[in-house]
């Protein structure tokens, strides 16, 4: 600088760990936060003055070039100029696995298929939809049951999943209705001791479904089998029954579906 | 504090204390009230060391220690940096650094069981 010029040039790389993630627009009290996110800066500065080459002029140049990207809330990522297979990678394995835990619980693998969904979740942090099946898995597994014991674990578990669900997507039709199931086969168990603190909570329950998506077919179907059966719930669920509440989710066909959903639910239903 | 050992290696060390209290409380005119916030205790101290191996290759090496009574955790960052005399006027420096950061107060009121974030810095410079 003292006799007229300076160049200085700085590449650097810079990475990023243990970062704050949330899983809504701004932080918020109800927020779901961890340390999980990850990224990485890297850059090139180049800086130049010269104030001697031509007389009563002083000029600087500079220049920067910045590549960078960061994890946000739901495995989001921000890119600038490049992009990265790694994410893919993650997506490829929740869709290996969201085909792989339906295929198990058609195969009678209840145990096996809950807990892959189970793991699914927890990598899947703030997904509702692997928490949604693990509670589904329970429920229907537990049709038909008639050791209090089993049936007590699987319920709980199943009740267990769905509020960390509800957790993450409030509001959502799919996991009101998911409650309701659960205690419907509370009810089909022991109609004497649940059916009276749970059919009026059913029937709030699918009330705020049905006006949450009053097209939903799962919904509207629910709530239908709910208020013709709610009267005679006294009995165990036929065998029959069970089955069209597997069917009516469908795990013939492997699911095509992103990690990526509403927060609601309500663009996620398949059809038929 | 400072003190020198000779030409080619002295040592410079200090320490910091900071004390956060944030409390935020929210009341809405229908006399909906809710409070957030959280205290923290931050102490940090550093030692740092110019060596020089020639006139033209010196080194830096820094530590820093931090320990947060919020975070409950202590770290240890070394920021080593190395630099290299090439001519008259130019000069190369290599740099490393880890950085651990308290999350801002935006998260922290609402999740006081959040860590440190971490950024580990290479650097390599060049001027003339």
């Amino acid at each position: 600088m003292s006799d007229g010029n300076t160049f200085r040039a700085e590449a650097y790389y810079k990475e990023y760990g243990s970062l704050v993630k949330y899983n809504t627009k701004i932080p918020r009290i109800d927020s779901n936060f961890n340390n999980f996110g990850t990224g990485y800066a890297s850059g090139l500065d180049i800086f130049w003055t010269d104030n001697k080459s031509i007389k009563n002029l002083d000029y600087w140049v500079s220049y920067g070039y910045l590549d960078t990207q960061r994890t946000l809330k739901k495995n989001t990522i921000i890119i600038l100029f490049l992009t990265t297979s790694l994410p893919m990678s993650a997506q490829n394995k929740y869709t290996d696995g969201m085909q792989r835990a339906p295929q198990l619980w058609g195969e009678q693998k209840t145990t096996l298929a809950s807990n892959l969904f189970e793991r699914i979740a927890m990598a899947e942090e703030y997904n509702w939809l692997p928490y949604h099946y693990a509670a589904l898995v329970n429920t229907t597994a537990s049709f038909g049951e008639s050791d209090k014991k089993i049936l007590t674990q699987q319920l709980e578990k199943a009740k267990e999943f769905n509020d960390i669900a509800k957790n993450l997507s409030p509001a959502n039709p799919e996991l009101l209705v998911m409650e309701a199931l659960i205690n419907t086969a509370w009810i089909a168990f022991d109609g004497a001791t649940y059916g009276m603190t749970l059919t009026g909570k059913n029937t709030q329950l699918y009330q705020k479904a049905l006006q949450l998506a009053p097209k939903k077919p799962r919904v509207v179907f629910s709530k239908a089998e709910w208020d013709l059966g709610s009267a005679r719930y006294s009995v165990r669920i036929p065998p029959p029954i069970a089955r069209m509440w597997s069917e009516l989710w469908n795990f013939s066909k492997p699911l095509k579906m992103t990690p990526r959903f509403t927060q609601n639910g309500e663009r996620k239903g398949r059809k038929g | 504090m400072k003190k020198n050992f000779s030409s080619r290696f002295n040592l410079s060390l200090g320490s910091e204390y900071f004390i956060t209290d944030y409390e935020e409380r929210f009341k809405s005119s229908d006399d909906f009230a809710r409070n957030s916030g959280y205290g923290d205790q931050l102490w940090a101290g550093f030692v740092e060391s110019d060596i020089f191996f020639s006139n033209r290759l010196p080194l830096k090496l820094g530590v820093r220690g931090k320990f947060s009574g919020l975070i409950e955790d202590f770290t240890l960052s070394p920021r080593p940096s190395l630099a290299y005399k090439s001519s008259e006027k130019g000069q190369f420096s290599l740099a490393y650094g880890d950085f651990y950061q308290t999350p801002t107060k935006e998260t922290l009121r609402y999740d006081s069981s959040l860590n440190f974030e971490k950024a580990s810095h290479y650097i390599l410079n060049y001027q003339f």
